[in-house]
């Protein structure tokens, strides 16, 4: 196989597995999972708990490494880069929303979203902040800009982490069960506004969820059912 | 749930607690609070023995009656009664001649024949002496000696080495004393009961008290001091307290019982500082790990609060879950204890070992209480600084199973400082037996922390407002926002730090500048000879020889000998509060000048002006002054052989022992003592090329009594040097103990670090990205604890130089630089040692467990 991967698959899975040890046996979780996802297209990953879909997710998005296979994002082969080549890739061209949302507390809303715009090194400190205040508008936060996530709703919270995500306008946005800590009237706003910004931006989308709603939104869907795909 | 699960449950936890290494901050800190108190509390009743020890040994006996008659048999017979042994010494001076005086037996080699005549200290033994100390003899005169136990056998003599050199004698001749003529055997290098009035030694011949009568030395009316020297075999029974409370009243007004003299209460007094600071160290020790417990405990019960609530859904008691938890601190307490109580116990032999030498023999061993309050140290340390914290864990409600967020209320903070204060106050107390100096060191050290935390938090605040954000690289800024964040943690944090470089720079700096100075008081030619006894018409012609030796002489000083005996008409004797002080059971050097001596200072009061001459006016040395409650315009009587004379306090004087100058408690004017008997004193400087010049010297006035200063000079440099290392091995536990606190500062800010750290490099950050930004934040935190130290310590030397030393304080510039990058640089080092984990772990693992 070459080293470049043609540009219409945005995601490929070759024959991916994923064993843990646990104690003095190993444990498979993904076993020979292969797939292809396009640029824009959006999916979801169900299935019942335990079946390996964050484990799944965290390995498209180079946040876990698999231990036999392949795996190309954007073109990267993932599988033969390190931790840190793997966060120089994130840092450029991927986003993420988490159920418990993952916002650092130390910062307000304005610098979680402006953190990682700067981070990706295209912009100073002062357009980072501007970009920033722009998309939390977008989400209907321009008041909550100097609050800390501890001061915000759970529903706020997860529009913040959105903004984030989306600030640096990212080629995939992956979702980790990104209503799962919501009630349903906030899970389905979240929802809306990320099929919008996603439509809006182009972004492709793969998301990890027990909600048969959120699922039908998209455009296809992985169902994982004791570590393959069924 | 029966009392026994719970018990088997407990254990359970706890031993899956420890190999997770959740419980590592409280078994650390426990086991130094434990070790720490271990090596204060043994070592210090070891030491009071031992000062005991020192002490009996300075008097050759446990207690010493002196009397300057024969003693009375009844005392020699109570004693027996109550088991007591017991031994005589007669004194007395004696002119001693060498020479061939007896038939024709002289010594080997001795090529003078004439007659060679001294004044001698006499000092006749009985069997048995001494009954504590040693005499260390030899039978050259250069070599080390040995150390005996007992006196000269009849028909010996043993001579202090300055009476060959005025005799011009050697091991193996003969001198004559009185009638009877006697072998000289041995060289007396030391004399441990030697003690006596410094100021008129004359040299020492020790003898065996059977030859006394013989030779006719003792008569009737002769000035001769008896003494009685008792022991008791077990230095804890109570015979000795019986045999001084039947004493008391028989004693008549020409006998008393002996305490220890002035220059031994200066060792004491020197031990009893260095004993102060040893507990200072340790209260501190324990203090910080105390603090360390409190974080730990903090985090610990926070992290349990979870395990609480389920086990209260499950149908657990407040009561249960609440005996759960405390079992598992009992089990700590009772593990941690026997370590630390090894561990400190090895310490304070480490110590001991430091302080070889000031004691001759071992010292004995610790009392049985100085074990049990090390035992309650851990205790008490987690009633106060734990408890507070684990007793929320009984509060938890089992709705918080559903609602995470709901938290057990918290105690009043009033409370959870007021107990761990008492805990550390008790410890204090226990340790140092001295209530001011636990209510300074804890109620102040509180006022002062709070007053600290205040200012570093307020610093930090001012920091936030000017320091440009935006314009520093994103790295840097992330590391400077968490700082500035949560300013309370932070300026904990940085004052734990801080605290621990301040005490360490303190210590340091107190114990060389204090050993330099002491050696610059000391010029090369300071005078390490003291002359005395000379007669007024000796004075001209000893000067004119001090110059032609070639030895610096400093001024000469009148001296008459005299005690004090009323203060303000009422007779000391009668003052219960001071008559047992040593400066009253003797003849006080009384002098008189024009001028204020080299060396003295003037506290109170003015000095004798010429107009005032015929005034009757003395200046009292300020310390004596303190420890007799004289005070200014007190009228002191005195009494110089049998006549006794007024004068007036018209100063005080503080006066530095250390110069090596003749010094005096009491200096008159010159219409006081005039018209009286005194000999004269001085001192001088005799170099190292030039001590073969002092045998002529001594020869040539053989009734001036030497003495060598340069001993004593040794002795209290050791001293120091000693005590200084003491107090640094101590050091290392509190250095450990602030290390702790530092480890459970941060150890409880990992939590969130570690999700930051995963948040970070999800979003792109990298490691090493990661690793700059934390490094940079606890190399900040170093820098300003290096600061606050550096700052903290000139302050307090500062004011320690100036009002307790008397010093001069230079601010030591270097250190504002070389501090904060040093501290800057371990507690990078260290924070990055302790947040490892924030760049070990995959991000997706730590984000799930979130």
């Amino acid at each position: 196989m070459s080293e470049t991967l043609q540009t219409d698959v945005l995601l490929k899975l070759n024959n991916v597995s994923k064993t843990v040890a646990s104690g003095s046996e190993s444990l498979t979780i993904l076993q020979g999972l292969s797939l292809e996802i396009k640029p824009s297209e959006t999916t979801a990953i169900v299935g019942a708990s335990g079946c390996g879909k964050s484990t799944l997710l965290g390995i498209m998005a180079g946040l876990d490494e698999c231990s036999s296979g392949e795996v190309w994002l954007q073109g990267q082969p993932l599988h033969q880069l390190d931790e840190d080549q793997r966060a120089a890739l994130r840092a450029k061209g991927v986003g993420f929303v988490f159920q418990n949302f993952q916002l650092l507390l130390g910062l307000t809303a304005l610098e979680n979203v402006s953190l990682p715009i700067e981070m990706s090194g295209k912009y100073n400190f002062k357009e980072s902040q501007a970009l920033a205040k722009n998309w939390l508008e977008k989400v209907g936060l321009n008041h909550r800009l100097t609050h800390y996530p501890r001061q915000l709703s759970g529903g706020e919270q997860q529009r913040v982490a959105i903004a984030r995500a989306f600030a640096c306008e990212p080629k995939v946005l992956f979702a980790d069960e990104p209503t799962g800590n919501l009630d349903s009237d906030t899970g389905h706003q979240i929802i809306e506004l990320l099929f919008e910004l996603n439509q809006h931006l182009q972004t492709t989308l793969i998301l990890v969820t027990h909600d048969d709603y959120l699922a039908q939104r998209c455009q296809s869907t992985l169902r994982i059912e004791a570590g393959k795909i069924s | 749930m029966r009392f026994s699960k719970l018990i088997h449950l407990s254990r359970v936890l706890l031993w899956r607690e420890v190999r997770s290494g959740q419980m590592n901050i409280i078994i650390l800190a426990l086991l130094l609070a434990v070790t720490s108190a271990t090596v204060i509390s043994v070592f210090s009743s070891r030491l009071d023995a031992g000062m005991l020890d020192k002490s009996t040994e300075l008097l050759g006996a446990d207690l010493r009656v002196r009397s300057n008659a024969a003693i009375p048999p009844s005392f020699y017979q109570q004693a027996k009664l109550l088991g007591l042994k017991t031994t005589t010494t007669l004194e007395f001076p004696s002119v001693v001649v060498a020479g061939n005086m007896g038939a024709g037996n002289m010594g080997a080699g001795n090529e003078y024949a004439g007659d060679e005549m001294a004044l001698a200290a006499i000092k006749a033994v009985d069997k048995g002496y001494p009954l504590k100390g040693s005499v260390t003899i030899s039978n050259t005169l250069s070599s080390e000696g040995n150390v005996v136990h007992a006196g000269p056998k009849p028909g010996e003599i043993w001579l202090e080495s300055r009476l060959f050199a005025l005799l011009n004698t050697k091991i193996g001749d003969q001198v004559e004393v009185g009638r009877k003529t006697f072998h000289i055997t041995a060289v007396i290098l030391k004399e441990s009961d030697r003690g006596g009035n410094f100021y008129s030694l004359s040299p020492r011949l020790m003898m065996n008290l059977n030859d006394v009568e013989a030779a006719g030395l003792v008569q009737v009316g002769s000035r001769v001091t008896w003494r009685l020297l008792a022991s008791q075999a077990n230095a804890n029974d109570h015979t000795l307290d019986d045999y001084k409370a039947w004493l008391v009243p028989q004693i008549e007004s020409f006998q008393n019982i002996e305490s220890l003299s002035d220059n031994n209460l200066a060792m004491s007094g020197a031990l009893k500082k260095a004993r102060s600071y040893l507990s200072l160290a340790a209260i501190l020790a324990i203090l910080l790990s105390g603090i360390a417990i409190a974080m730990a405990a903090r985090d610990y019960a926070q992290h349990h609060f979870d395990t609480s609530a389920l086990l209260r859904t499950l149908g657990a008691s407040r009561a249960q879950v609440l005996t759960l938890f405390i079992l598992q601190l009992i089990y700590l307490a009772v593990v941690t204890s026997m370590a630390g109580l090894l561990l400190g116990t090895g310490i304070q032999e480490l110590l001991v070992e430091v302080l070889r030498g000031l004691f001759s023999n071992n010292l004995p061993p610790a009392e049985y209480s100085a074990w049990v309050i090390a035992a309650a140290t851990a205790p008490f340390t987690l009633i106060g600084f734990a408890l507070p914290h684990l007793l929320r864990l009984g509060r938890v409600s089992p709705l918080r199973i559903l609602r995470r967020e709901l938290e057990p209320m918290s105690w009043n903070i009033g409370a959870v400082y007021g107990l761990a204060m008492a805990a550390i106050f008790a410890l204090s107390f226990w340790f140092t037996d001295n209530l001011l100096m636990s209510a300074i060191v804890v109620f102040g050290g509180f006022v002062v922390l709070i007053i600290l935390l205040f200012l570093v938090q307020l610093l930090l605040r001012i920091g936030d407002k000017i320091v440009p954000t935006h314009r520093i690289n994103l790295v840097f800024r992330f590391a400077w926002q968490h700082i500035i964040r949560d300013t309370r943690s932070t300026s904990t944090q940085i004052l734990a730090f801080s605290i621990i470089l301040m005490v360490m720079m303190v210590i340091n700096n107190v114990r060389t500048d204090l050993l330099a100075d002491w050696q610059k008081s000391l010029p090369d030619d300071a005078p390490n000879y003291f002359a005395m006894n000379i007669q007024h018409y000796e004075i001209e012609p000893y000067q004119k020889a001090l110059d032609t030796a070639g030895f610096g002489r400093k001024p000469l000083f009148p001296m008459v000998l005299g005690r004090l005996t009323k203060i303000n008409q009422q007779r000391v004797q009668d003052n219960e509060s001071i008559n047992q002080d040593p400066a009253l059971q003797r003849d006080l050097a009384l002098t008189w000048d024009k001028t204020l001596p080299e060396g003295n200072k003037l506290i109170e009061g003015k000095w004798f002006t010429s107009d005032s001459g015929d005034n009757k006016q003395v200046s009292v040395e300020a310390r004596l002054a303190s420890r007799l409650g004289i005070e200014m315009n007190d009228s002191l009587t005195f009494e110089v052989a049998s006549e006794s004379f007024e004068a007036s306090v018209t100063s005080l004087r503080y006066v530095d022992w250390a110069t090596l100058n003749p010094n005096f408690y009491m200096i008159f004017s010159a219409d006081v003592l005039q018209h009286l008997p005194a000999s004269y004193l001085t001192s001088f400087h005799i170099p190292k090329d030039k001590q073969d010049q002092l045998t002529p010297l001594i020869r040539s006035f053989p009734t001036i009594t030497l003495l060598d200063m340069s001993m004593v000079f040794k002795q209290i440099q050791g001293l120091l040097a000693q005590v200084a290392s003491a107090v640094q091995y101590l050091l290392i536990l509190v250095l450990l103990a602030g290390l702790v606190v530092l480890m459970a500062t941060l150890h409880s800010s990992l939590d969130e670090r570690i999700q930051q750290g995963a948040v970070l490099r999800t979003l792109g950050a990298s490691k090493a990205q990661l690793r700059a930004s934390q490094w940079s934040e606890f190399a900040l935190l170093g820098f300003i604890a290096g600061l606050i130290a550096v700052a903290g310590t000139d302050a307090i030397c500062f004011f320690l130089y100036n009002k307790l030393f008397e010093l001069d304080y230079h601010i030591k510039w270097p250190l504002w630089v070389g501090l904060p990058l040093a501290s800057s640089t371990l507690i990078m080092l260290f924070g990055a040692f302790t947040t490892r984990k924030v760049t070990q772990r995959s991000p997706i693992t730590v984000l799930r467990e979130i």
